[in-house]
């Protein structure tokens, strides 16, 4: 415990420092206590799964647990370096984030310029049809996929032999793990990379064919050239996302044995046929994949910094120019159809299919007969859906509400807080640090932590819920940030001036004209909590599965109609989420 | 009266670099008065203003509204805007969109125990000196600028304070209503005998509106006085330029004698009150509309003399532009009186008129 009261000791300090920090004289007494309390938080949040993966990478051995070992070795690196099949393996991961991350980014650049910058048929059923995927968990969606492209009987293999060639697709694979990824990506980058288009200013185009140059060189040295910062920040960020990711690559490299890094940590501490877990290897990898996640978030976050300040948002006749595609716009139309196909209408239709036969056979009028809700049945009789779903609603409401608390409190205190401004950027530096943290070695870290201490959460819910707040804080945090920067300063001063505390101003003022951001925020934190798989595989036990874990259980025993009719069933759980939102949010502009 | 002495105040830059933005500000502004700070963007006239409300902490000085000290460094005194009694009227007004007219206003009045009724009166009230009695129930969006303005005007008043301050409130209005609200804020100022202190950009507004005027430039008052004294007499360079149109030629002082420094230039030889010591090199300084053209010259002045290379007419009058080699000096006269371009023309400046900084 040597290290927790060194750890305590340096918050202590920074404590000192806070409360030390008014420029003058004592204001008000509430902020510091304010201040400390968010930055001790923001602390124990960033830096407890970091030191404790230190740690243990230095401690633990083969059959050792972390902090009943003694003395510091190295031995851990010593095994994973010395080892070859670390650097197939992430070679494999390499080969995995590039490939995904590039056919996603493609995909969507292809959708984000025809549905706003091309007079494209159906622009509007382009748009929410890219973006269906979203509500579909990565492990739904690689299962789905299972069901489409397995060698023996997917749908579109046997559709291929059927049209009598002999080429057989195998999802099973690293090309298909790229393949579902990407289509993932795709989905999820598509908005970041819309809005891009969308701040393309038309007159710059313009400007660029009355100074004498040809459609080409304007694509070339006027819109490229702008839109380059945002693409290479979604890049970076899908780079990353790709590269810790465990739904896909660990549901379809499970029975082809094709491990990735964050897999790797998984089975390391999940040994198949329930041998002993190797923390030693488990905590060394997981501080690979953080020290290589730590470098690529500082390119993305200087990026995007970049980004803000290159990007004036001139929204002013945007979409007005719309590029006439002529002879070209049936050919791109179906192009655009074939992969809306692909990606969303194809894997939703094989998940609805699944769930309602019990034996699998193709889908055909014939087989409309096998077609029953037995599978569903199965879920509440059998699986206990009330516990799960119970579970899921208290980590999902309660880690949301908490993240987004802290979230917005923390954007607050970062940009308005009466303290040094070394003092706020450092609180920054903190609230954004998890994002270099992957889910699954939160997950493994918070394993680490609440095996050894004293309080009995582990195996509760409880801990799921606080590696879902360390997950998503720093996204949150983010995003209220961008909320509050649209609050003037001058609307909180204001306040002041008319004789307002903290309180009251918060209260009155920052509170009322941050809701819509707040409700957005809750529903991005839900949903995400709701579709995160890593964490919660990591931390649960029988009596305290989610909805992610128990698809996954279901899917591993071999219970694939269960999977997919719980699957199902969390894809309708996530619509009506948004769906409810979207209801809120207009609800509450209308008031 | 409020009374602020050498305050002074630095904050850290981006790349952490400290960077002083007020380098010991004092001034005293007698109870009842308009108080006007005008300077050049980045001269610390806002950050003065944000000082004085609380909204920026410095790191030396003194503020006092009357007897009530609100800042000291010495005495680690630094009261909260919310506990200083102030009324603000802010660049951008600061309009609470969530709230409506009513709810904006009464603000400062709600949670001390007033009830409902008087808070509701004193809006009404409030509304009434500022001509908005009918808006009182419209939600904040929906008001145009000048509408914006006399709301916060009205928010910032309705609890009576002794001091207001205001951050170039008019200019985000058009011209012709900039005009209106500098006259009704000055009626209203008068009639509510409240404090103001006032920071603008803009010399026509500083001039028309305030009792002392202040120049401020890096940090620094330059000059401090009444608006016709600082138009006419300015004391430094910096508030010559600044406060409206200036000619300055180059020359050279021959001598003084009693009505001031005898000092030969390009144009011709001019009489002129110098500014400090002034020996040798110095630039000779008058207003366009200082000098006479012509027929009214008169020898015992002082006259230039240059040809006319261009005209431009303002309407009730015109700017004649007289050059002499690569010198150039406009002078102002009555549209009537212009000469014709390529003239030779002949002008005096009277000796109090005119002034002579060092070069």
């Amino acid at each position: 415990m040597r290290c927790e009261r060194c750890l305590a000791s340096e918050l202590g300090v920074m404590v000192a420092t806070i409360l030390a920090s008014e420029e003058t004289a004592p204001r008000r007494s509430l902020m510091p206590v304010l201040f400390g309390g968010v930055f001790v938080l923001l602390a124990i949040i960033a830096l407890v799964p970091l030191i404790t993966l230190l740690y243990a990478s230095v401690t633990a051995g083969e059959n050792v647990l972390p902090f009943e070992a003694h003395g510091v070795t190295l031995s851990n690196y010593v095994r994973t370096f010395l080892d070859p099949s670390l650097y197939k393996m992430l070679a494999l991961t390499a080969a995995f984030a590039v490939g995904s991350t590039a056919l996603g980014i493609s995909i969507a650049i292809f959708f984000a310029w025809m549905i706003e910058r091309t007079d494209v048929r159906w622009r509007t059923f382009f748009f929410v049809a890219i973006i269906t995927p979203m509500a579909i968990p990565n492990m739904i969606y690689a299962l789905a996929w299972t069901q489409l492209l397995n060698p023996n009987n997917g749908l579109i293999n046997d559709a291929i032999r059927g049209l009598g060639l002999d080429v057989t697709f195998d999802v099973f694979t690293l090309p298909g793990m790229i393949f579902v990824q990407g289509l993932a990506i795709s989905s999820h980058s598509f908005l970041l990379i819309a809005a891009a288009f969308r701040t393309l200013d038309p007159t710059w185009e313009e400007q660029s064919a009355i100074a004498g140059k040809g459609r080409f060189e304007t694509v070339r040295r006027v819109v490229l050239p702008a839109l380059k910062p945002a693409l290479l920040a979604a890049v970076i960020f899908f780079l990353v996302v790709a590269m810790e990711t465990f739904d896909i690559p660990g549901t379809l490299g499970m029975t082809s044995h094709i491990n990735l890094l964050s897999t790797q940590i998984f089975w390391a501490t999940h040994p198949e046929g329930g041998g002993l877990p190797d923390y030693g290897i488990a905590s060394t990898l997981s501080v690979i994949l953080v020290a290589a996640a730590l470098i690529l978030i500082s390119f993305y976050q200087r990026q995007v910094r970049h980004t803000a300040r290159f990007v004036t948002i001139t929204a002013k006749g945007y979409g007005t120019r719309r590029i006439a595609l002529g002879e070209w716009r049936t050919p791109i139309f179906v192009l655009a159809l074939v992969i809306i196909l692909f990606a969303s209408v194809l894997p939703i239709f094989m998940l609805i299919w699944r769930s309602l036969i019990s034996f699998y056979v193709p889908p055909s009028l014939e087989a409309l007969g096998n077609v029953s809700l037995a599978a569903y049945g199965s879920l509440f009789e059998n699986f206990d859906l009330a516990g799960v779903s119970a579970n899921t609603a208290t980590v999902t409401l309660v880690a949301g509400i908490v993240t987004v608390a802290i979230a917005s409190l923390a954007a607050w205190l970062i940009l308005r807080a009466p303290v040094s401004a070394s003092l706020r950027r450092q609180m920054q530096t903190l609230a954004f640090l998890p994002q270099s943290v992957p889910s699954i070695v939160i997950g493994f870290s918070l394993v680490l932590v609440f095996i050894s201490a004293p309080v009995a959460i582990y195996g509760t819910v409880w801990i799921i819920a606080a590696g879902m707040v360390i997950k998503y804080v720093a996204y949150s945090t983010g995003m209220m940030s961008a909320a509050q920067i649209q609050v003037a300063r001058e609307l909180e001063e204001a306040s002041s001036i008319a004789g307002a505390g903290f309180t009251r101003t918060y209260r009155r003022i920052v509170l009322p004209l941050l809701a819509p951001a707040l409700i957005n925020c809750l529903l991005w934190v839900m949903i995400h909590i709701v579709r995160d798989l890593s964490i919660a595989l990591m931390l649960y036990t029988p009596d305290s599965e989610v909805l992610a874990t128990k698809v996954w259980t279901l899917w591993e025993n071999g219970s694939v109609p269960e999977a997919a009719a719980l699957g199902v069933l969390t894809v309708l759980v996530l619509a009506t989420l948004l769906g409810a939102g979207r209801l809120a949010l207009t609800m509450w502009r209308r008031a | 009266m409020i009374t602020a002495s050498d305050i002074e105040k630095r904050v850290e830059n981006e790349r952490g670099q400290a960077v002083q933005i007020l380098r010991g500000v004092s001034f005293e502004v007698p109870a009842g008065t308009i108080f006007t700070m005008l300077g050049p963007s980045g001269s610390g006239k806002t950050t003065t203003l944000r000082c004085l409300a609380g909204l920026e902490t410095m790191q030396r000085g003194e503020i006092k509204f009357g007897e009530r000290t609100v800042f000291s460094s010495a005495r680690r005194i630094n009261l909260p805007p919310d506990q200083r009694r102030i009324g603000m009227v802010f660049q951008s007004y600061a309009i609470w969109p969530h709230m409506s007219v009513a709810e904006n206003v009464r603000y400062p009045l709600d949670g001390r125990g007033i009830s409902l009724n008087e808070r509701m009166e004193r809006t009404r009230r409030g509304l009434a000196q500022v001509g908005l009695a009918d808006l009182i129930d419209r939600p904040a969006p929906y008001l145009s600028g000048g509408q914006q303005q006399r709301v916060a005007l009205a928010r910032a008043l309705i609890d009576e304070p002794e001091v207001l301050l205001l951050d170039e409130p008019l200019s985000n209005l058009d011209a012709h209503l900039r005009e209106q609200m500098r006259r009704e804020l000055k009626s209203l100022q008068k009639r509510l005998g409240v404090t103001m202190v006032y920071v603008t950009h803009d010399q026509e507004e500083a001039l028309a509106l305030s009792d002392i005027v202040a120049v401020m430039r890096d940090g620094r008052i330059v000059e401090m006085g009444a608006p016709r004294d600082l138009y006419d007499q300015p004391q430094q360079r910096f508030t010559a330029e600044f406060l409206g149109l200036a000619n300055f030629i180059p020359g050279s002082v021959e001598r003084a004698d009693q009505r001031g420094v005898i000092v030969e230039s390009v144009f011709g030889r001019f009489v002129a009150q110098p500014r400090g010591d002034v020996t040798g090199p110095c630039e000779l300084f008058f207003r366009p509309h200082a000098a006479r053209l012509n027929a009214e010259v008169s020898e015992t002045l002082g006259v230039g003399e240059g040809k006319v290379t261009e005209l431009s007419f303002l309407g009730e009058t015109t700017d004649v532009f007289i050059a002499n080699g690569e010198h150039a000096v406009r002078i102002r006269v009555p549209a009537a009186q212009a000469p014709a371009v390529g003239e030779t023309v002949r002008f005096s400046v009277d000796p109090a008129d005119a002034a002579a900084f060092a070069r």
